[in-house]
């Protein structure tokens, strides 16, 4: 109830905010006006710019100058980035004025039959980004393709590696027609610049939460809030729900105001609710700045570095997703919010797993925020640097025992891996310079990577012996240490899986079973080994380092053979 | 004891702003905190009140431990901070039902006609704090503290820029909770200490180096040799050295 107060407290504020409100109505109208101008403008526009996110808005035009190519139509058929016109004769007035962005011509030989290697002529348009209607017809072509040598080798029972051929040609001049006969939307203006609109909310939330969070501070109002009857963490998160709900609600006006003006939004609810789990993570980051700020000034200045890499990131991911879509940019939530514009469907299940996981990185940020607001120098200063604050974060966690000790360890070891990777990178260089690109220059390379990583796996462990704590044994240190050596395992493999994946379509969970029975026990033998000789210390402990790293280095080495 | 500081340290980085204060404070007296800019007060303050942590030592109001049991404690507190900042843009009517809210006050609304009555702003309660003067804003500071009908109640230079008329009346509604309310009155304003206060600590470079009724305390300077010292000849003397 009390984080209700507060939360309507905070709300009202900005609603009373006069100079806040009157800029938001008057955006609203700014909207509302000129988005039907821009709707017409590329309405009337070129439909053959490249549309490879949306649902038939890849305008291909198709001559069938051969009687037997039924595989081929059919696999064209069923991409749904195609809207397919068929010709008798090659189009090219109708791909000169735009309104195709290219046509595949099938000749009269091509014939499926026949056992001979197929050839079919795609014709684009130069000077247009042709790269995603490419992208289409190929993987059109190559399922086609696919299915054809398959049927070969079943009658014939031998292996044909590819049936079809797809052979690229651009036409040039070309002459873009600005007004096309098709009055319909274009896709650039569903998939790109209505999600921008939609955005504008996130970015505009700063001087909301700089006023709500550093304001609170400078009026000195917050004095009065900390001696009421209630939790730093319940200011934090009324605060919190008032933002949030608020910017939320201005993404709901503009999508009601969007559609009021007749452009057709696929998935209005699906786009809110990501963009309301969007919202979430962006206004919690941009509270934990303001929190964390001395004055406005301050606050402002963080806010700006945040918001314009991320407006950047905005653009960048829209861009590529637009003109040249890759699996990954299907999991940006930005781009996942045009798709819902748009009506081009989502990647597997990409719109549940992203938006759980904006809102718990939002959850985790805001519950960081209320940590970060329990801190009296926080709030009144002098303000405590990155490193005092992590450190504090770091002993508190450690008095909490030995398993807390070993989640640490895993918390940290992304951070150990990044440091071992920047180290081994150098390191490499520096013995490259030195030694050549030599079998000598790899030995060493693998041998100095085991003393890195058992050195730095060894930091948790260390950070607990900083101190005399009552929990510290042999049998907790190594505990911490195979966690250590557990995160480490997991973070290298998740990278590596994901290297292998993208480089040569290697499975993760087969890369997963092939580490686990290899590199796991070498990591979690090493560590151990390594953090009880720390334990120990003196001779005896020394050794046990040392038998830890050669342990690792004569693994490495193996790998290198192997590998060589 | 209402009021209990035990060798109550805080830091701040390298600053000591407060060093093993012990202090006792009873039921229903009024105490007065006195001491130079700086030395510790308001620290104290923020302390007792559960906007601070200790670095170490503890408090306890009513025989409740302030780091444990932080919430309860404040319900029996009403603060006044030594700047009487309050949301602009609200009207008194409003940032007292917000309060009202925050504390769970029973009939709110009764309570805060009551309250913006004894104040003397029964006629501003729908105008914006924006507009008031920094006397008026002190007595809605006042209403604020007092909403939850708190059983202590702390001070911060309560009187400190007020034009003499209204310091006047605040010092007089101070006095009238002699004996109902247990009042922490912090002030650098000797005669203000000397007229309220049943007894008197001075806190100099965050230490407390001298505690007693404000009689006592000239007494002891008398005994040095002074002639009819005041509590500011206390105090010069204490902060002072001299």
């Amino acid at each position: 109830m009390r984080v209700l107060a507060i939360a309507r407290r905070e709300l009202w504020e900005i609603l009373s905010n006069k100079k806040f409100m009157l800029a938001f109505i008057v955006q609203t109208l700014l909207l509302l006006a000129l988005l039907p101008a821009f709707g017409n403008l590329f309405a009337q526009g070129n439909l053959a710019l490249p549309t490879p996110t949306l649902k038939g808005f890849t305008p291909l035009g198709v001559v069938v100058q051969s009687d037997d190519c039924s595989v081929l139509l059919a696999s064209l058929e069923q991409n749904e980035r195609l809207r397919l016109y068929s010709f008798s004769s090659p189009p090219e007035e109708e791909l000169r004025r735009g309104l195709i962005a290219g046509y595949l011509l099938i000749p009269p030989e091509y014939r499926e039959s026949t056992l001979e290697v197929l050839e079919v002529k795609l014709f684009l348009s130069q000077g247009i980004k042709s790269s995603s209607t490419l992208d289409a017809v190929k993987e059109s072509v190559e399922r086609a393709s696919a299915e054809l040598a398959a049927e070969r080798q079943r009658q014939l029972n031998s292996e044909l590696g590819s049936a079809i051929t797809l052979k690229r040609e651009f036409l040039k001049p070309v002459v873009v027609v600005k007004r096309g006969e098709n009055r319909r939307f274009s896709s650039f203006f569903l998939a790109y610049l209505v999600p921008l609109v939609l955005f504008f909310p996130i970015f505009m939330s700063g001087g909301l939460v700089v006023d709500a969070i550093v304001g609170e501070k400078e009026r000195g109002t917050i004095e009065a809030l900390l001696t009421a009857p209630f939790s730093r963490y319940e200011i934090v998160l009324g605060k919190f729900l008032a933002l949030w709900g608020f910017v939320t609600a201005e993404c709901g006006v503009w999508i009601i105001g969007v559609a009021a003006v007749g452009v057709p939004l696929a998935r209005p609810a699906e786009a809110l609710v990501l963009l309301a789990a969007l919202n979430a993570l962006v206004v919690a980051i941009a509270i934990l700045l303001a929190l964390y700020s001395r004055n406005l000034k301050e606050a402002n200045i963080a806010l700006m570095l945040f918001y314009v890499p991320l407006f950047v990131a905005l653009i960048y991911a829209l861009t590529v997703e637009f003109f040249s879509p890759r699996n990954f940019f299907a999991y940006i939530p930005f781009n996942l919010i045009s798709r819902a514009v748009s009506g081009e469907t989502f990647v597997g299940h990409a719109f549940p797993l992203v938006t759980l996981l904006l809102s718990a990185l939002a959850a985790c940020t805001i519950a960081a925020a209320a940590v970060l607001s329990y801190r009296d120098d926080v709030i009144f200063g002098p303000r405590p640097g990155f490193l005092k604050i992590a450190g504090d974060v770091v002993e508190a966690t450690l008095e909490r025992g030995r398993l807390a000790g070993a989640a640490l360890a895993l918390v940290l070891s992304p951070l150990l891996f990044i440091a071992a990777t920047v180290a081994e990178v150098a390191l490499a260089a520096l013995m490259g310079w030195l030694l050549g690109l030599t079998v000598a220059f790899l030995y060493t390379v693998v041998l100095l990577s085991a003393v890195v990583e058992e050195v730095l796996k060894l930091l948790p462990v260390l950070l607990v012996l900083r101190r005399r704590r009552t929990w510290v044994s042999a049998g907790s240190i190594l505990l911490v240490a195979a966690a250590s050596a557990m995160g480490f395992f997991l973070v290298e493999t998740a990278i590596t899986g994901f290297v292998a994946g993208l480089l040569f379509s290697i499975p993760l969970t087969t890369l997963l079973y092939a580490r686990a029975t290899s590199t796991l026990v070498m990591h979690l033998a090493g560590g151990m080994l390594a953090g009880l000789g720390v334990y120990r210390r003196g001779k005896r402990g020394f050794l046990l380092v040392a038998l830890a790293i050669a342990l690792h280095a004569l693994f490495n080495l193996i790998v290198l053979e192997v590998a060589l | 004891m209402m009021i209990q500081f035990e060798r109550v340290t805080k830091r701040f980085q390298n600053i000591t702003a407060l060093s093993e204060l012990t202090l006792s404070i009873k039921k229903g007296e009024i105490f007065g905190l006195v001491g130079p800019n700086g030395a510790g007060k308001t620290t104290a303050i923020r302390i007792l009140c559960g906007a601070l942590k200790p670095t170490s030592g503890r408090v306890t109001v009513a025989g409740m431990d302030v780091g444990e049991r932080g919430t309860e404690v404040k319900r029996l507190i009403g603060y006044l901070p030594e700047e009487p900042n309050l949301y602009e843009r609200m009207t008194p009517r409003q940032l007292l039902r917000f309060f009202a809210s925050l504390y769970e006050v029973e009939d709110a609304e009764a309570r805060i006609e009551e309250l913006l009555t004894l104040v003397g702003m029964e006629e501003k309660v729908d105008v914006r704090i924006a507009t008031f003067s920094k006397g008026m804003r002190q007595r809605i500071s006042i209403a604020r503290a007092l909403l939850h009908d708190p059983e202590i109640l702390i001070l911060d230079e309560p009187t400190m820029g007020l034009d003499p008329l209204t310091a006047r009346e605040i010092r007089e509604f101070v006095a009238s909770f002699n004996g109902r309310k247990t009042v922490l009155l912090c002030t650098h304003y000797m005669p203000e200490a000397e007229q309220l206060c049943d007894r008197v600590g001075i806190l100099h470079r965050g230490r407390l180096v001298a505690l007693g009724s404000p009689e006592q305390l000239k007494a002891e300077l008398e005994q040095d040799g002074w002639e009819s010292p005041t509590l500011e000849d206390v105090f010069l003397r204490y902060t002072r050295g001299g």
